[in-house]
């Protein structure tokens, strides 16, 4: 089940998602977080960050919309307090940045880029939940290239950009990032979304959409962007099942992200990598590579 | 030491309605008791389809033989299906979750809880039958129901007092508050344990504050992960002069009455 991003090798292509894994030290007292392909961290910023005030998460058929803001502790105690626990695992280590300037992003790569333990890092230009942050880079095309562009310079470690799907034509996006020369896309990020109360008549959140209800929606874009570019892409979008990742992979996909659905189901990675396992066996299959783009 | 988390699949004992409004779920569990602490969580899924979706987070109510027990009242669509459950269903749990009460001598201590509030306080309640629990309900019927699964729960009755909205002879007429009130003029405490409404436990710091008494309050959020990844639970908490931000869900869910910031 190996697969390669850029020079770094993963041992499987079940991944856990940005956000939704912490830095891994949590689901490592219920599962053995070491069968993963890799971990993609919390969003780490240069600096710490407290997050959005008041309600962060609400719950919606099959989904839940979250407006978290990017809490992180920084990167200074990134390095310092997470970094160790990670890089004794037997799993990849990929880390989601995040800044709200173009220089932050590079100092960030800079860093990171330059640390041993780390097998890639993944731009997150796609958070709908930061006023000031990388949405604005993933909604203006010459920003983004130039962020992009400047990232690409800052560091040879593998880079992937993590896209939104609510930011425009996703596949323009796509395009873009891999005439930069990143070694792999992540489609997608969540999909904005909003709540309102009627009792106040005002909006009760304003965020972004994840879990399984946004499954549909991230295919289509995963087969669309797999249809028309030739590097990597990593699925992120609802998955919820070994079907699911599967269909990911025949969509296009070398590599997929399980997000929300870890909340609901600590084990469900393991159980993907099972059910492919499995999968394969039955179908007689001796690679991953022989599933993945496999639609006509 | 870190605490193992157990994630599984329980059978269902029983799953049965409590007077008029709350419903007790008990389950088999391959938990050790020596590892839950008074005042932490389970994470239950409801449904095994993806509606609703997000796990919900019950207090451990009881622990017997093996078996786990949850105090709920339905207050939703999650809480709805939840009764409707029945013995020998199957429901996953993660837990126990949390840290629970801080530790801390028994001496002068009390616990106060406001309407399904107590559910977060009978375990401590088990443990440490010398406290006593002051417990705030609407209805008579309530409280009798309360009694009983008390004494079937073998929890001991005699420390626990009851409160009642509802006018009645067998009761203290009025909120947890009122009877609190009574028992703090009586008898100097020096640490009140409470779970309950936040307006209510707000009212209970006041109090507290006023005759120089530490708290600790059991705190609810709506959850994503029940377990510190998500950054969804959090609470404003002022620590060293500073505003911070805490997860209900991994630093608490119980906090100092200090260091919550209240609104
Ligand atoms: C640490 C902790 C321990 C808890 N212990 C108990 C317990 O022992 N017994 C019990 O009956 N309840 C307990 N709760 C509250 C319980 O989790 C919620 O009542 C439940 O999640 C509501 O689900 P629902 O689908 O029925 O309601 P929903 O339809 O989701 O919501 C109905 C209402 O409940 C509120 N609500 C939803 N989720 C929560 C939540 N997690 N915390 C607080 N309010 C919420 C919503 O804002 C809404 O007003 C606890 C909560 C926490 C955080
Ligand atoms: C609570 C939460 C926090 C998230 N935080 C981040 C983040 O910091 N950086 C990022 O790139 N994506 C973040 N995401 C997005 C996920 O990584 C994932 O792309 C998205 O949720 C869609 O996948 P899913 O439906 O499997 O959850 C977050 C998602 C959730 C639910
Ligand atoms: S519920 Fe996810 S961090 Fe507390």
């Amino acid at each position: 089940m190996k697969i390669k991003i850029g020079s770094s090798e993963f041992k499987n292509p079940i991944f856990a998602a940005s956000g939704t894994f912490g830095y891994g030290e949590e689901f490592s007292r219920i599962i053995d977080i070491n069968k993963l392909g890799a971990i993609v961290t919390k969003a780490v910023t240069l600096k710490p960050r407290k997050g959005n005030e008041g309600l962060r998460i609400a719950e919606t058929p099959a989904g839940m919309i979250n407006r978290i803001g990017l809490e992180n502790v920084g990167l200074d105690a990134f390095i310092n307090e997470k970094l160790k626990f990670l890089s004794s695992l037997k799993t990849g280590i990929i880390i989601n940045i995040a800044g709200e300037t173009k220089n932050e992003y590079v100092a960030l790569a800079k860093v990171l880029g330059g640390l041993a333990g780390i097998h890639a890092l993944e731009v997150n230009v796609s958070c709908p939940n930061v006023e000031k942050g990388g949405i604005e880079f993933s909604q203006d095309l010459i920003q983004f290239k130039e962020l992009i562009k400047a990232v690409r310079k800052a560091t040879e470690m593998p880079l992937i950009v993590k896209l939104s799907p609510s930011a425009g034509d996703i596949l323009t996006f796509a395009k873009l990032a891999r005439d930069e020369g990143v070694d792999a896309i992540t489609v997608s990020n969540t999909f904005k979304a909003s709540l309102i109360d009627t009792k106040s008549q005002k909006i009760y959140i304003q965020g972004g959409l994840s879990g399984p209800a946004i499954f549909p929606l991230a295919l289509s874009n995963v087969i669309q962007v797999c249809k028309n570019i030739d590097i990597p892409v990593i699925a992120s979008g609802g998955i919820h099942s070994v079907d699911t990742a599967l269909q990911f992979f025949i969509a296009g996909a070398k590599a997929v992200q399980i997000g929300t659905f870890n909340f609901i189901q600590p084990d469900i990675a393991l159980q993907i990598i099972k059910g492919i396992t499995t999968f394969m066996r039955e179908k007689k299959l001796s690679s991953i590579n022989q599933i993945i783009g496999s639609l006509p | 030491m870190e605490r193992k988390i157990f994630f599984e699949k329980a059978r269902l004992k029983e799953n049965r309605k409590i007077g008029h409004n709350f419903y007790l779920l008990k389950f088999i569990t391959s938990v050790n008791p020596v590892v839950i602490s008074p005042g932490q969580f389970v994470d239950l899924r409801i449904r095994d389809n993806h509606d609703p979706l997000l796990r919900r987070p019950f207090s451990i109510f009881n622990y017997e033989k093996g078996i786990m027990s949850v105090l709920y009242k339905i207050q939703g669509r999650g809480t709805g299906m939840l009764s409707s459950l029945k013995k020998g269903d199957m429901i996953d749990y993660i837990g126990p979750l949390g840290n629970g009460f801080h530790p801390f001598k028994i001496g002068k201590t009390l616990s106060v809880a406001g309407g399904i509030g107590m559910a977060g306080l009978f375990y401590l309640q088990k443990i440490f039958n010398s406290i006593p629990l002051l417990i705030g309900l609407n209805e008579k019927s309530d409280a009798l129901a309360l009694l009983d699964l008390l004494k079937e729960s073998r929890i001991q009755q005699n420390r626990v007092h009851i409160a009642v909205m509802e006018k009645t002879p067998e009761f203290f007429t009025g909120t947890a508050t009122d009877l609190l009130q009574t028992f703090l003029k009586r008898t100097k405490y020096d640490l009140i344990l409470s779970c309950g409404p936040e307006a209510m436990m707000h009212s209970v710091y006041k109090i507290a504050v006023k005759k120089n008494i530490a708290t600790q309050f059991l705190l609810e959020r709506i959850m994503g992960c029940g377990m510190g990844v998500c950054q969804g639970c959090t609470v404003k908490v002022k620590e060293k002069g500073r505003l911070n931000n805490k997860l209900v869900c991994k630093d608490g869910p119980v906090f100092s009455g200090e260091e919550i910031v209240w609104t």
